[in-house]
Order: C-alpha cells, then sequence, then structure tokens
C-alpha cells in the first residue's frame, strides 16, 4: 500500500545501477538539449537575426521544454498518491470509525468512502507495481527525446527563452521555499491526527487534568485481558508529565538565567576586544556540546556526586533526580542565554549610558539602574526562548530524570517529562494503535503548542524591543 | 555684611566624610558586579575544564585493552566445545568473543558434488565442475516423501565455483593426477563463504543462499572439522582477547578488585583469580594493548569486543545525505527569499514559518520522521534514507537563516551594477551575489552538519538505535548513528560499556570540533568584510 513509493527503491524496482544510469541518460539528453539550443542561438547571431534572449537562455530554454513534463508528471503521481492517501484518512477520521493512525494494513475500520479512495490511490489503478518503474522511464527518457526536435523548431528570433526560463527558475525556487512550510504542516498534521485517534479513547479532560499516568495497562486491554492487569487499568492523567517538566525547567533556569545574563553583561560591558575573543567561542564550545554527551555527564558523574552529597548532609537522594539533570540543562542553557542577552544588551543605546556616566554613575550602577532595565524586554524575551528550549530538551532528562511519574516538590527525587514519556512510548513494541503509543502523539502536541507559543510571545517582545531603540 | 565663617560645612551639601564613605560603598558594589560577570564566565569555564577532564579521564582507558598470552588447542573436540581450546586456568579470562572464533577458524565443510575428471584433465580443475541437476531419484528418499522436495535441484556452475574453495579444486587436481577419469561424486572442501552460512547463517544472499539451504537439506554438505589446516588438531600460542572483567580489573576499576569488597563472593572475580592476574602481569603473560578492535569492530554483546565503525560509517551516511538535501533547498529557499520574492503575506508567511521551525523541539522531527515518513511514505524503519529525511528537515532552518543572512551581507551596489549592466535576476544571483555569498553559506551549512551530527532524540525514535553488528550496505538498511549507539551503551550496565561510550563520545567531539573549526577557518579566510 503505502510502501509501494519504496518498490522503486527497494525489491521489484530495477536495480540501483539502473536507476543511476537512468540519472546518467537524463543528464546527458539534458545537455544535448542545451547544446542544440544554445547553438542554435547562435547561429541566429551570426545570421544577423539579433534573438530575443542570449544563447545561453535557448539552451535552458531547451531543458525546461523537455523535462518540466516529466517533472509535473512525477510531482503530479506524488500529489495523487499521497495527497488522496491523506484525504482518505482524513474522511475516514471525521466520519469516525477511521482509526485515524497512520498504522500499515488496518485500513478495513475505515468507512466506505475513505476506503475507496485509499484504494484507488495506492497504485493499484496502475494495475501492479512493477509499472511505474516503467512509467517513470517513459516520462524521463522517451517523452524527452520526444519533445527535443519540436522544441527546437519552436526557436525562432521572437521566442522569448528568457521569460519561460526565469518563470520555471521561479517555480523551483518557491517549490523549495514552500517545503520548510509544508515540514511545519506535517508536523502538526501528524501530531494532530494520531492525537485525535487518542483522544477518541481517553478523554482529553482526562488527559489534561488528570493526575495519574499508568498507561502500562493499556497493553492488556487492548488484548482484552484488562482483569490480568490487576490494576484499575490505564489511566492517562499528563499532570504529572507537566509537572515534572516544569520543575526541570525551573532548576534549569535558575542555574541559566543568572549565569547568562551576567556573562552576557561581562561579553557587552566590561570584556576588551582580545577577551571577547577568548571568551565568546569559550561559551560557544558549550552550545555545541550533543545533548546525549550532556545526558552521559549527568548520568555517570554528576548524579553520584549529588547523591554523595546529599546523603553527607544526611539526605537521601536518588540516582536519577531532577536536580541534577535540571542543573545540567540549565549549563546546557547558557551559552543560548547569553548570546541572545549579549546582542541586546549591545542594542542599547550608547546614549543611555552617557546619559548614566554624566550623572555619576559607577559602571555598575549604570548597568543595573539603566542598561539592564532598558535591555529587559529582550532579556524576558530570550528567557521565554530558554524556557521553550528546556522544555524540548530530550536527552538529558531521559538519561538523567528517569521514568516515574511522581508529583514531588523534593528535587532529590525521580521525576519525569513529556519528552521522556514520548520517547519510552514511542520506542516500545506496541502495536501503533495502542493508547500508550497514540498517547506520545498528545504529549507531542501539547509540546508543539508549548514551544510555539513561547516563540510566538517572545517574537513579539523581541520586535516591540527593536522597535523602541531602531 | 558679616562673612559667615566657612568652616563650617554648607548644610545644602552631604557632609564630606560620610560622602566618602558612600563612594567607597559604591566603589565595592562595582567591583562585586563585576566579580560576579567574571564568575560567571569563570563558572562555565570550570565546567569546560571539568567536563573535558572527566570524559578524558573515562573514555581514554578504553583505548587499551588486555590481553593474554595463552595456548589455543584447535582440534575436532575445541571446535565443538570452544572453552575447552583454552588450558583451565585461564579459560574465566577469555573474552566470549574469542571463542566464537574457535568454530569459525576450526570448522568448515565439505559439499559432495558430481566432478567431470575428463574435463578437468583437459582443461584444469575448474572446468570439472559442470552445472548439474539432482534428479528426485538422487534425493533422500524420506524428504521426497514427505513433499520436502517436490522439484529437482538445479546448481549452476557459477554458484558452484563460489561454493568450493581453493583446496576443494586442488582435490580435484590430485584425482587427475592419480589417473582417476571420468564423472564421479567427490566430497570437495567448501569455500569461507559457504562455511560462514551453513556455520553461522550469513555471507550468502538471493539464488546461492537458496541453493546452499537445498543442498544441505539433502545431505550433500556436510561440516566438518578442519583438518586440511590443523590436522589432528593444533596448539599454538597466541594473544588473545580477554574479557572485559580482566580488562576493568588490570585497569584498576576498584568495582572489579575482589579485595576491595567486605564479602570477596560478590565480586566477579576470585581472589585467587585477582593474585592469578597480577602474576600474569609481571611475567608478561598479560598486557594492556593499543584497542585497535574498537574503531574495526560493530557493536556487541561482549563489550571487550564492540566497536564503533558501523554507528561511524551511519553517522556519515546519514550526514551525506543530509548535507546533500538540506544545502540546495536552503540555499534556493534563501534566494528566493532574499532576491525574489515580493513583499506579500505569503513571504512573511513563510518568514515566520521557517523563525518557528527553528525553536521546534527536535524530539517533534522524530514523531514527525514516524508519523509522516515511516507510517505514511514507507521509508524503511532505522535505515539512513529516513534519519537522513528527518534531519534535513531539522537542519533546514540553520541553513536557511545562516544562508539569507550570507546573501543579506552583500551590498546592494553589486546587484545595481549587474542590473545596470543588463543581467537578468537570475544572473544577478548566480553569476554575482551568490558567488560572494558562498563562504558564509558554507559555514552556516557545516555547523548545521555539525548540529545533525550530535543530534540523538529524533533518531531514536525512528529506530536508529538498533544492535549492528556490521556497516550497513546501503542507506535502505538498518544502521545506527555515533550519538544513538553512545545512548545505547550508556543503557548497558557494564561498566566496560560506560568507558566506550566515553571513548566514543571522545571520537564525537573530536569530529565536531575539527568540523567547527572549518567553519570557523572558512569564515575568517573567504569572508569579505564590507
Amino acid at each position: 500500500m503505502s510502501q509501494m513509493s519504496f518498490v522503486i527503491a527497494q525489491v521489484g524496482g530495477p536495480p540501483w545501477w539502473l536507476a543511476l544510469l537512468g540519472f546518467v541518460v537524463v543528464v546527458a539528453l539534458g545537455w544535448f538539449g542545451y547544446r542544440l539550443g544554445n547553438q542554435k542561438a547562435l547561429a541566429m547571431f551570426n545570421a544577423g537575426e539579433e534573438p530575443h534572449s542570449t544563447p545561453d537562455y535557448y539552451g535552458w530554454y531547451m531543458v525546461a521544454l523537455m523535462y518540466l513534463p516529466p517533472a509535473l508528471f512525477t510531482a503530479a503521481i506524488g500529489v495523487f498518491s499521497y495527497g488522496g492517501l491523506l484525504l482518505a484518512r482524513t474522511i475516514g477520521l471525521f466520519t469516525g470509525g477511521g482509526h485515524g493512525g497512520a498504522g500499515h494494513g488496518d485500513a478495513s475500520a475505515g468507512p466506505g468512502v475513505a476506503k475507496a479512495i485509499e484504494g484507488f490511490t495506492s497504485f493499484d489503478f496502475l494495475g501492479s507495481a512493477p509499472i511505474l518503474p516503467w512509467a517513470f522511464f517513459i516520462a524521463w527518457v522517451i517523452v524527452p527525446v520526444i519533445i527535443l526536435y519540436p522544441a527546437l523548431g519552436s526557436i525562432k528570433a521572437q521566442t522569448k527563452a528568457r521569460f519561460l526560463v526565469e518563470r520555471t527558475i521561479y517555480g523551483i525556487l518557491l517549490t523549495a521555499a514552500s517545503i520548510s512550510v509544508v515540514t511545519t504542516a506535517a508536523i502538526a498534521i501528524s501530531v494532530i491526527f494520531e492525537s485525535m485517534a487518542f483522544f477518541a479513547k481517553v478523554s482529553w479532560f482526562e488527559f489534561l487534568f488528570g493526575t495519574t499516568w499508568n498507561p502500562g495497562a493499556s497493553f492488556l486491554e487492548s488484548a482484552g485481558r484488562a482483569d490480568d492487569s490487576g490494576e484499575q487499568g490505564a489511566r492517562f492523567g499528563a499532570v504529572p508529565l507537566f509537572y515534572g517538566t516544569l520543575m526541570i525547567t525551573f532548576i534549569a533556569m535558575l542555574v541559566a538565567v543568572p549565569i547568562g545574563v551576567l556573562a552576557a553583561v561581562f561579553l557587552a560591558e566590561y570584556a576588551t576586544l582580545p577577551v571577547r575573543r577568548v571568551a565568546k567561542p569559550m561559551l560557544e564550545i558549550l552550545a555545541g556540546i550533543p545533548t546525549v554527551v550532556y545526558g552521559f555527564f549527568a548520568a555517570i558523574t554528576v548524579a553520584p556526586v549529588v547523591v554523595a552529597i546529599a546523603g553527607s548532609i544526611g539526605l537521601d537522594a536518588s540516582f536519577e533526580n531532577a536536580l541534577t539533570a535540571g542543573a545540567i540543562m540549565g549549563v546546557m542553557i547558557i551559552p543560548f542565554m547569553s548570546s541572545l542577552c549579549d546582542d541586546v544588551i549591545s542594542a542599547v543605546p550608547q546614549a543611555l549610558r552617557r546619559g548614566a556616566y554624566g550623572m555619576g554613575a559607577t559602571k555598575a550602577e549604570c548597568i543595573i539602574q539603566v542598561v539592564l532595565p532598558a535591555a529587559l524586554p529582550g532579556i524576558i524575551s530570550a528567557f521565554l526562548l530558554a524556557v521553550s528550549r528546556a522544555i524540548g530538551e530530550t536527552m538529558i532528562v531521559v538519561m538523567a530524570a528517569g521514568l516515574n511519574p511522581s508529583m514531588t516538590i523534593n528535587p532529590l527525587e525521580q521525576v519525569t517529562t513529556v519528552t521522556v514519556h514520548i520517547v519510552s512510548n514511542l520506542t516500545g513494541d506496541l502495536a501503533f494503535d495502542n493508547p500508550q503509543t497514540l498517547s506520545a502523539f498528545s504529549l507531542g502536541l501539547v509540546l508543539l503548542v508549548m514551544t510555539l507559543g513561547l516563540n510566538i510571545v517572545s517574537a513579539f517582545i523581541i520586535r516591540r524591543f527593536r522597535a523602541q531603540y531602531e | 555684611m558679616p562673612i559667615e565663617s566657612s568652616n563650617k560645612p554648607d548644610p545644602r551639601l552631604p557632609d564630606t566624610q560620610s560622602e566618602l564613605a558612600r563612594l567607597k560603598r559604591r566603589r565595592v558594589k562595582d567591583g562585586v558586579f563585576k566579580g560576579l560577570t567574571v564568575a560567571a564566565l569563570a563558572f562555565a569555564a570550570t565546567f569546560i575544564v571539568i567536563f573535558i577532564a572527566n570524559l578524558l579521564g573515562q573514555g581514554l582507558p578504553a583505548l587499551r585493552q588486555a590481553e593474554i598470552k595463552t595456548t589455543v588447542t584447535y582440534s575436532e573436540a575445541t571446535v565443538n566445545d570452544a572453552a575447552t581450546a583454552f588450558p583451565e586456568d585461564v579459560r574465566d579470562f577469555v573474552s566470549r568473543a574469542r571463542e566464537r572464533e574457535i568454530p569459525r577458524q576450526g570448522k568448515t565443510v565439505k559439499l559432495e558434488v558430481p566432478v567431470d575428471l575428463d574435463a578437468a584433465a583437459k582443461g584444469g580443475p575448474r572446468d570439472g565442475l559442470a552445472a548439474f541437476t539432482l534428479e528426485l531419484d538422487d534425493l533422500p528418499q524420506n524428504l521426497v516423501r514427505f513433499g520436502i522436495f517436490k522439484e529437482p535441484i538445479d546448481a549452476p556452475r557459477s554458484t558452484l565455483l563460489k561454493f568450493v574453495a581453493p583446496a576443494g579444486l586442488d582435490q580435484i587436481e590430485q584425482a587427475v593426477a592419480d589417473g582417476q577419469t571420468g564423472t564421479v561424486d567427490m566430497w570437495l572442501w567448501g569455500s569461507q563463504d559457504l562455511s560462514d552460512f551453513i556455520q553461522f547463517g550469513d555471507a550468502l544472499t538471493g539464488e546461492p543462499k537458496a541453493l546452499a539451504e537445498q543442498l544441505e537439506q539433502a545431505q550433500r554438505i556436510e561440516q566438518t572439522f578442519n583438518s586440511l589446516e590443523y590436522g589432528d588438531g593444533v596448539t599454538r600460542e597466541e594473544w588473545v582477547l580477554a574479557n572485559s572483567y580482566v580488562d576493568q580489573y588490570l585497569k584498576g576499576y576498584e568495582n572489579l578488585d575482589p579485595r576491595t569488597y567486605d564479602n570477596p563472593a560478590n565480586a566477579r572475580l576470585t581472589i585467587a583469580q585477582a593474585e592469578q592476574l597480577d602474576q600474569m602481569l609481571k611475567d608478561g603473560d598479560a598486557r594492556l594493548s593499543f584497542n585497535s578492535w574498537f574503531f574495526v569492530n560493530g557493536d556487541s554483546n561482549q563489550p571487550e569486543a564492540a566497536g564503533v565503525l558501523p554507528a561511524l560509517w551511519g553517522s556519515v551516511m546519514v550526514l551525506t545525505i543530509v548535507f546533500v538535501l538540506s544545502v540546495p533547498i536552503g540555499v534556493l529557499t534563501s534566494i528566493y527569499l532574499e532576491e525574489f520574492a515580493p513583499d506579500n503575506w505569503l513571504t512573511r508567511g513563510i518568514e515566520v514559518n521557517i523563525n518557528n521551525l527553528a525553536a521546534v523541539p527536535s524530539i517533534l522531527f522524530g514523531v514527525l520522521g514516524l508519523a509522516a515518513l515511516i507510517n505514511f511514505l514507507g521509508m524503511p524503519r532505522s535505515s539512513a534514507l529516513v534519519g537522513g529525511a528527518t534531519l534535513t528537515l531539522m537542519t533546514l532552518p540553520v541553513v536557511i537563516i545562516s544562508s539569507r543572512a550570507a546573501l543579506r551581507a552583500v551590498p546592494d551596489s553589486i546587484r545595481r551594477a549587474a542590473y545596470g549592466m543588463g543581467a537578468t535576476r537570475w544572473q544577478v544571483v548566480t553569476h554575482h551575489v551568490l558567488p560572494l555569498a558562498i563562504p558564509g553559506i558554507m559555514t552556516g551549512a557545516i555547523i548545521g552538519i555539525a548540529q545533525a551530527m550530535g543530534e540523538t532524540a529524533p533518531l531514536i525514535i525512528i529506530g536508529l538505535i538498533a544492535f549492528i553488528p556490521d556497516p550497513a550496505a546501503t542507506i535502505f538498511n538498518p544502521t545506527t548513528v555515533m550519538p544513538a549507539q553512545i545512548f545505547n551503551w550508556w543503557g548497558n550496565s557494564l561498566t566496560a560499556f560506560t568507558e566506550r561510550a566515553a571513548l566514543m563520545i571522545l571520537v564525537l567531539l573530536v569530529v565536531l570540533f575539527f568540523l567547527n573549526g572549518l567553519a570557523v577557518f572558512i569564515r575568517a579566510k573567504f569572508e569579505k568584510q564590507w
């Protein structure tokens, strides 16, 4: 079904060297077409005919005429098949009964309409899979050869080759630019679709406000053996996960905000140029360390130290604890915070500082009472971005915070976060339509809404800040 | 008017003494504040130093690996019970990975094929191997009766040549030299590929695999002790890979030393074993040598035999895909936004969208990869392809934002000059603006690649943490990447794996350091200040 597209790449399709050969043939044909168009235009120039565009454009004109049809054909196949599939899923979802999940082979649950569209668009209409490589071969090799001669004939002195070529280029550029839009849409669609499938099984009210997170029993329930679990059954109250996320974020901010802001003040106000040249790359080293390495450091090195220190003052700490994860995450965010704050502090107009000095302020007074208040909106904006980073951070908490959804205020105990449970629920062996798997997408939706919200607010504040001083 | 005595301070002015004291306090405060800002930076610097020192301390020991010198016996008995290949007193020190090598080296296969000795006499031993067909009558009759064989087996010559070892061809030559003629059934030595397939199920694919399976079932292939090489049995002195407990003990890890335990029975090594190892080290029968396995092996469940190669190769494949996809798309997008796009709602929408995409947590790209690329588009799970595609989407905003900055840095006077000469918009971009922006674009691309290289969370979700003993053959096969391998090893409780994870981190950091250094170099060397 949707595996279709990779029939071309895997078994059943032509071997890879044939695909490579096809690529070489396409390039060679394009080059040949380019030469023909180019030379015809050159001949016209030499005959004193004054063509509309430069010869180069007539070459690309040929390439465009030859390869626009196969490119559009390929795009149409893609849109037709996957667009139809998407439509079928959407209809299935909104007419109820659809599984909504993008799992394999269980589309039979969907109602007739959706199924019909899905069947029609899943390349079955081409009869069988092996026909598709042939269709591509005809489109990319035979069709351009057929077009070659009439296209060459169409080149006259008044042919506006440049317009076609530039318009094609514009189309290509716009297509490239739309990929990022499609990506955002795809992220939103994938989490929203699967979340709707989840909320068909679990009420959204329980998810957002319930305080018990115990998805483990859902596996037995879906196997029809709910009684075997010996518990009340699966519970999807995500409040403990939100709580843990906020707690770790709070600890991280306790580390990152003061150190980040102070480091930024040093870089922007105190550091001489040579010092700055050393200090800034040093902070960037912190930014370049992969999060899995931070996680490793937190779990293997810092956690035992935290446990030992807590033990020495008579406290009982868990090896996976909120303090370690939060503190290391804070260190990770320091360079992010400091470079954003550095920018906003540097953007505060010099006149404000001169005014403060003119009034006899010391440097610290100038910074604390004039520069920082002026930069405050920018610092708040940086803070919000840092919070968004912390909420979305995964590896450090997976490795150092643990899986236990508790609502403790003791930072030495295990807590868990939204991202940890997205990872743990999507890496198990459960079926795709199991509520436990689907819950990861709802958690993803929450994460997306939170981070995007923070970013939008942050962007709004920073725009106001910039408008004030620029 | 009498002039007032001026030795009384002006009541409108503050008292000088208290003013001086206040000034002093203000200066102290000033110093304290500056000290705080320096302390913040010093904290970051201290963290980096401790961090690097700690990782070096954990990872560098993994560059050495314990070996012990012992006799290894290859005989019919030891290939069937690999542990007995080593003397009893060191048996517990030898790596399981080394034990597994014993049957691989000591066992081989023989296969029974009809050989045309007349043809061999004329054209050499290879010609003696003719294609043949095993009719149902030639096959074990009980298997035919149960319907396991329904058709004759066709063995093409090309496959047979793959199955027979050089020693097998020597057997044919010998038979010809002995004066035998006609077509006779001979048991010939099988090739390494055939042997690996029969013993371990790997090395063969497709038709040869199917034929080997059939021939084995027809009892035309049998495993046998490699008497050709080892005669009645050979005992050699070799340096063999020691297991991780010996390794960790010799490196001085306390948790492996039974003498530090309150109850030595809880330790992995007994006190006698520990003393024996000390003695071996003194006698030169045990050593810590350079751990070359780490750089050529794949993942293993035995830490002493685990290596980075498949993960390194996986990272190379994934990042190549990221580079090939994200740089062209990113550059085209930024050219559109900077040079072509009209200032309308669509452009602004795309811009806002890219900025937001840059801030989406990386794990959501993993969710996207799972839901859209694997389940919807049907890309193969755990493959470099899906990993590369996912990370491309994640890296795109980085590339776009830096490319736009690079394009914007090219002064407008250059564009105007080109337009003035009659260039079209596309000519202005490709002939003038883009070449000047390339250093900036490359810097951004390398930084984006470096970021993608360390990314773990999305790749875990799309399954790039499978157990991968061998480097993936194509971008469609399951693979893993360096950060995911670190995560995998970290999750293992054996300390020897932790050590290896730390060494892998050092490898990763060195690569990242060079990538970022390259970006800085390009920026410093080629970027123009206008």
